[in-house]
């Protein structure tokens, strides 16, 4: 079956038909918010996970491509009067070529070293951020005007869960395409053994450069779309601290597995609300929480339960 | 010019010389191998021949062009392939997939179709299977196809590492020692693979150790010695060179037990 990932359709249905009752279970705006900012970042962590976890890479600057994103929809429109949308297309471009030049040099690095390459770029986007007042507003951030897009104007929660859910239903597609395929096979080949997979024809250099571009713009348009909703970005979004949560959304919900990405989002971006009972020591809890998953399901959620369940059956 | 042809290839890492001027012409006469002691260079001219390496002087020739510069991935796709001494395989894949992923090498898949899955995927993916089931077939692992590669034996990796060779359906074939660690019964059975796919036409270059293996089954033997070649000819002739006997056993030691030696007993 052409165009959908004919393997995981069970997982598709499901997920569409939370996606699609998830909203009647939300009380109030705040809620909306946090749920539309996991969804959104849901998608990105789906797509670092196929650099990260498939492709067996680290990057630690995915959050700067999140602020590329963001930070093109907060001044593209209101500096140079480009049209919204206009602005999501040019900040993903603008990702896409970042990260296809960076990807060449700093994807001959690999582990440590990589880890290292890649927070720099975040930092240097964080930096830039930051310190170009005039145009970003710095460390006051910036108002993002209403995203238009034929003549409508994209305004309000409901409407706004719509096309993060979309956006991300449509990333989960690509991802189980890429990995139900022949270029899924290509990761997780290099990943193993880049020898290997030199050895049967596989360009190493140029699948890891056009997975982490794809990752990149991913996360870039995700930028986009939480600046146009929130209306006011500050450069946290695009700080190191956001790169760090991205990987433990991966690790956590489990590497290579797309709906582990999925629930590691939402786990990593709602569990903080659900702590604040704890007052003071609602970091520690969020700690030790983050260990025990580590340490009780190793691989992460979503793959050790799937033993878990497999090993129960047989 | 067919085949492949070395031109004078020297190899140096820092001072030292670990090849020294080889010379050597390959054209598709069956199982040509490559024998010699430890760090006589042997995975370092195969690392040459597959653009792993590239010499510090001299010329790679295949089918009439020169291979220098050439990356290692695009050796595949000019149709050599090769195995590795020490196994490189895709150890979280099945074994099935570990020979899609070389299977598919002949239309390699591209992001942009395949992120939406265009229906040129699926029957590239069609035609790869057919493929990878044929290269399964040929070393008798069809019935392993979809168990983990992790969970194999020993000796049936070896035997996937030539499968996921075979589906990039080479023309040359480099094999790095395929029988070292397997018990007698494996190295049999690997000798008739080797020899089975030798007699379709395919070219191999064998790196091995089991001189029994290599007396029975190959059509001519090139001995290295310290980055030399000091023999080139069929296994008889080799196997009673004065030059190769010094090599392995030093030169206090008579024919006869070379002889013996290299009949029997792996050196």
């Amino acid at each position: 079956m052409p165009f959908v990932p004919a393997r995981n359709l069970g997982f598709l249905f499901f997920l569409a038909a939370l996606l699609a009752l998830l909203p009647f279970t939300i009380p109030n705006s705040f809620v909306f918010g946090v749920v539309i900012l996991a969804l959104l970042n849901a998608a990105v962590a789906v797509g670092l996970n196929l650099f990260v976890g498939s492709a067996g890479q680290i990057s630690l600057g995915h959050a700067g491509f999140f602020g590329i994103g963001a930070y093109s929809a907060a001044i593209l429109p209101a500096n140079y009067g480009l049209p919204g949308f206009s602005a999501l297309v040019v900040g993903a471009a603008a990702t896409g070529v970042l990260s296809y030049v960076i990807a060449r040099p700093i994807l001959r690095l690999s582990g440590h070293y990589l880890a290292m390459a890649t927070l720099g770029v975040g930092v240097i986007v964080f930096l830039v951020i930051n310190q170009e007042i005039p145009t970003t507003g710095g460390p006051d951030g910036k108002v993002v005007l209403p995203l238009e897009v034929f003549g409508v104007t994209l305004f309000g929660d409901m409407t706004w869960y719509g096309v993060a859910a979309v956006f991300l239903f449509l990333v989960t597609v690509i991802a189980l395409n890429l990995l139900e395929n022949g270029y899924g096979r290509i990761l997780r080949a290099l990943h193993a053994s880049e020898h290997g997979a030199r050895s049967v024809g596989i360009d190493v250099a140029g699948a890891k450069a056009a997975i982490f571009v794809l990752s990149a713009i991913i996360a870039s348009l995700a930028g986009s779309f939480y600046a146009f909703y929130v209306g006011f970005i500050t450069p946290s979004e695009a700080g190191f601290m956001k790169s760090v949560e991205l990987i433990i959304m991966i690790v956590a919900g489990g590497l290579g597995s797309v709906g582990g990405a999925i629930l590691g989002a939402f786990l990593i971006t709602l569990l903080p609300q659900f702590l604040t009972g704890f007052h003071d020591y609602e970091q520690l809890v969020f700690g030790l929480l983050l260990m025990l998953i580590v340490i009780m399901l190793r691989k992460g959620i979503v793959p050790s339960l799937a033993d878990f369940v497999r090993r129960r059956a047989t | 010019m067919k085949g492949l042809n070395l031109v004078d290839v020297k190899l140096n890492f820092g001072g030292l010389q670990v090849l020294d001027g080889i010379s050597l012409e390959l054209g598709s006469e069956g199982i040509c191998s490559l024998i010699g002691p430890n760090g006589a260079g042997k995975t370092s001219l195969v690392n040459i021949i597959t653009s792993a390496y590239s010499p510090s002087s001299g010329r790679v020739w295949w089918q009439g062009e020169d291979l220098a510069g050439t990356p290692p991935h695009h050796l595949a796709r000019l149709g050599i392939a090769r195995t590795f001494q020490n196994l490189e395989i895709f150890w979280t894949m099945s074994v099935f997939e570990n020979v899609m992923s070389a299977a598919q090498s002949a239309a390699p898949p591209r992001l942009l179709p395949s992120m939406f899955k265009l229906p040129s995927v699926i029957s590239a993916e069609r035609r790869f299977r057919t493929k990878a089931e044929a290269a399964l077939q040929r070393v008798g692992l069809a019935s392993y196809a979809h168990r983990d590669a992790s969970e194999l034996p020993y000796g049936h990796l070896k035997l996937l590492e030539i499968a996921r060779a075979l589906a990039l359906q080479p023309e040359l074939l480099l094999l790095d020692e395929p029988a070292a660690g397997c018990n007698p019964n494996e190295t049999e059975a690997i000798g008739a693979i080797i020899r089975g796919l030798a007699d379709d036409g395919i070219a191999v270059l064998l790196i091995e150790h089991d001189m029994k293996l290599v007396m029975s089954i190959s059509d001519r033997v090139l001995v290295l010695d310290r980055g030399r070649l000091i023999a080139d000819g069929s296994p008889e002739q080799v196997r009673r060179n004065a030059d190769v006997i010094k090599a392995y056993l030093g030169p206090d030691l008579s024919s006869a037990s070379m002889s013996h030696s290299m009949s029997g007993v792996p050196v």
